[in-house]
């Protein structure tokens, strides 16, 4: 399965199984993994869509500088997904996804 | 409001030297980064929730890291982190938010470690998920330990993406190409990187090569990726051969099937506190940007403040690492921590290899430095801006109605006032301008820095607007 193939495992444990909710789906992450980790590993690239353009836009920078992998967090607001570490209970909305479900 | 001795700003190798020095000496020091990890991009550590099995097995940087982290928190500094900075008022104090709470700190000095950014390049296409930059990828791998993409195309100029390549290929990556932009040598790279601080052994480059070559990965040396397509996410990459200005060579291009194209075109100096702070700007020759201008002690036109490793100047770890001593040193001395002749020896020997270090560097800057040709990929439907959507042909009309600044820009545009405030268009906004008014780079001022430097919310703002005390500072 995708989601633990992108997940290295070489001589790492990774924190205790996290539950969150990506859009409405359960999704597992761990802990000390960042929002972004958790959408990459579950093979999620495009993580919102642009106001203007309504592109899909998701990780550039990967380090907190550019906004671009930005997500809903409920409880938070917008927020940048490779800074943001995944807590127990999250709810995470992908405005990616919401374009996925209306193009259906 | 809460005052300190001493705040460094930054916990990657230039902050983490300049708080054990001072801590040493017995200073009260506050060290701050935004993660909640410290180590910074370069000593690329893993988060405290991840228990990595057998360190002795990880990379030289990585060791480096936790020795020096583990001999931080041996002193008494005190760890602030998964802290934003996002203002700096009168020189001296810092807005600060932590976990959605908002505080004031006042330091008597202020040592800003805020190293770098990776250069943006602009390319249609190159806003597509899946297009990401080289450093990024690389801390997905080596931070957070996923693969950033499954089938790989690294871009850049220098041997610094050997290396991601090398690093991608050992944890299982398919990384189909490396496109080299410059004519440089290969071997000439490894030479000069091995003394950047990245490469510690010899040894280091050949392996790295090794592991590229036996992959199958192809070399395209003088190559650039020229578009990136795809609907969703990338799907495939078109590159193509470039002259000795790095421009395209008609006929050459050729399509590669890829999920992630990684761009590792260099760095640019992180000096938006240095701006807010008012420090006097120089433009920095090799690291082809603005930055502060400091003493022989790191110490800029702001009295209180000191600057120390690549947001300085782009040098490198290995500089970072001895301006960050010096930095932290002059400090402890200012606040008669230490005498003026105690540890003069370390001194004398820190200085010494900064010299060397500092010499390499040069080098290494001379070897990445961006030919213009890479920026006429610019087509006028490419998204310049990513923040604000603002395309080149914007920006090409905002300029022939005058004020041809990055301000001006801004102004007309948009571009530059979205949520990074310009930390991505910015150094390309100033090259395409450059290249309009026919001047170079470095007669482009940069613009003026404000806080906050990254999004804050509201009541933040209006906390610090409410501390009278410091009206002064925001003019």
């Amino acid at each position: 399965m995708m989601a633990t193939a992108l997940r290295l495992e070489a001589n790492l444990r990774r924190g205790r199984p996290l539950h969150l909710r990506v859009d409405g789906e359960p999704m597992v992450a761990y802990e000390g993994e960042t929002v972004a980790t958790a959408l990459m590993a579950a093979g999620r690239r495009a993580f919102r869509e642009t106001a203007a353009g309504a592109e899909p836009r998701g990780v550039f920078c990967g380090i907190g500088l550019c906004f671009d992998c930005t997500v809903e967090v409920e409880g938070r607001g917008r927020v940048r997904a490779c800074v943001t570490p995944v807590r127990e209970g999250m709810e995470v909305v992908t405005s990616a996804s919401r374009a996925r479900a209306e193009s259906r | 409001m809460r005052e300190v001795e001493v705040a460094v700003v930054g916990g990657g190798p230039a902050g983490l030297a300049a708080a054990l020095v001072l801590g040493e000496s017995g200073a009260e020091v506050v060290l701050i980064d935004e993660s909640d990890t410290l180590g910074g991009q370069f000593y690329k550590q893993v988060p405290d929730a991840f228990t990595i099995d057998k360190p002795r097995t990880e990379g030289a940087q990585f060791l480096r890291g936790a020795e020096v982290i583990a001999r931080i928190k041996a002193t008494r500094v005190e760890l602030m982190l998964g802290t934003l900075v996002w203002g700096i008022f009168d020189g001296r104090t810092l807005a600060l938010l932590r976990e959605e709470r908002h505080e004031l700190l006042r330091a008597k000095h202020l040592i800003v470690a805020t190293g770098a950014q990776e250069v943006p390049v602009a390319f249609p296409g190159w806003t597509l998920p899946g297009v990401m930059l080289g450093g990024g990828a690389q801390a997905l791998l080596l931070n957070q330990r996923v693969l950033p993409g499954k089938k790989v195309v690294m871009a850049g100029v220098g041997p610094l993406q050997l290396k991601v390549a090398s690093q991608l290929l050992c944890a299982g990556t398919e990384v189909l190409a490396i496109l080299e932009a410059s004519a440089t040598p290969l071997v000439s790279m490894e030479n000069a990187l091995r003394s950047f601080g990245q490469w510690r052994k010899a040894s280091d480059g050949l392996r790295y090569w090794l592991t590229v070559k036996r992959a199958g990965t192809r070399y395209l040396r003088q190559h650039v990726p020229v578009r990136a397509l795809g609907r969703r996410q990338l799907e495939a990459v078109v590159v193509a051969a470039v002259d000795e200005r790095w421009k395209v060579v008609a006929g050459t291009e050729q399509t590669l099937e890829a999920d992630t194209l990684c761009l590792a075109y260099g760095f640019l100096p992180s000096t938006q506190l240095v701006r807010m702070a008012g420090c006097t700007m120089a433009w920095g020759e090799g690291t082809e940007a603005w930055v502060p201008w400091r003493d022989d002690d790191q110490r800029t036109s702001v009295g209180s403040v000191w600057i120390a490793g690549d947001a300085g100047g782009i040098a490198g770890a290995d500089v970072a690492e001895q301006e960050g001593f010096i930095a932290g040193l002059a400090v402890a001395r200012a606040l008669g921590r230490l005498g003026p002749d105690d540890r003069r020896r370390d001194e004398a020997r820190t200085r010494k290899r900064l010299a060397e270090a500092a010499r390499f560097a040069r080098t290494v800057t001379r070897m990445m430095r961006l030919e213009p040709g890479l920026f006429d990929l610019i087509t006028s439907e490419t998204v310049v801006c990513r923040c604000e959507e603002v395309r080149a042909a914007e920006v090409l009309a905002a300029l022939a109605e005058g004020d041809p600044t990055v301000r001006g820009v801004k102004m007309r545009t948009r571009a530059g006032m979205g949520l990074c405030q310009g930390r991505m268009c910015g150094s390309l906004l100033a090259r395409v301008i450059a290249k309009e008014r026919h001047v170079s780079l470095a007669a482009i001022e940069p613009d003026t820095a404000r806080p906050p430097i990254k999004p804050v919310p509201l009541d933040a703002l209006a906390a610090v607007s409410d501390a009278s005390d410091l009206a002064g500072g925001r003019s």
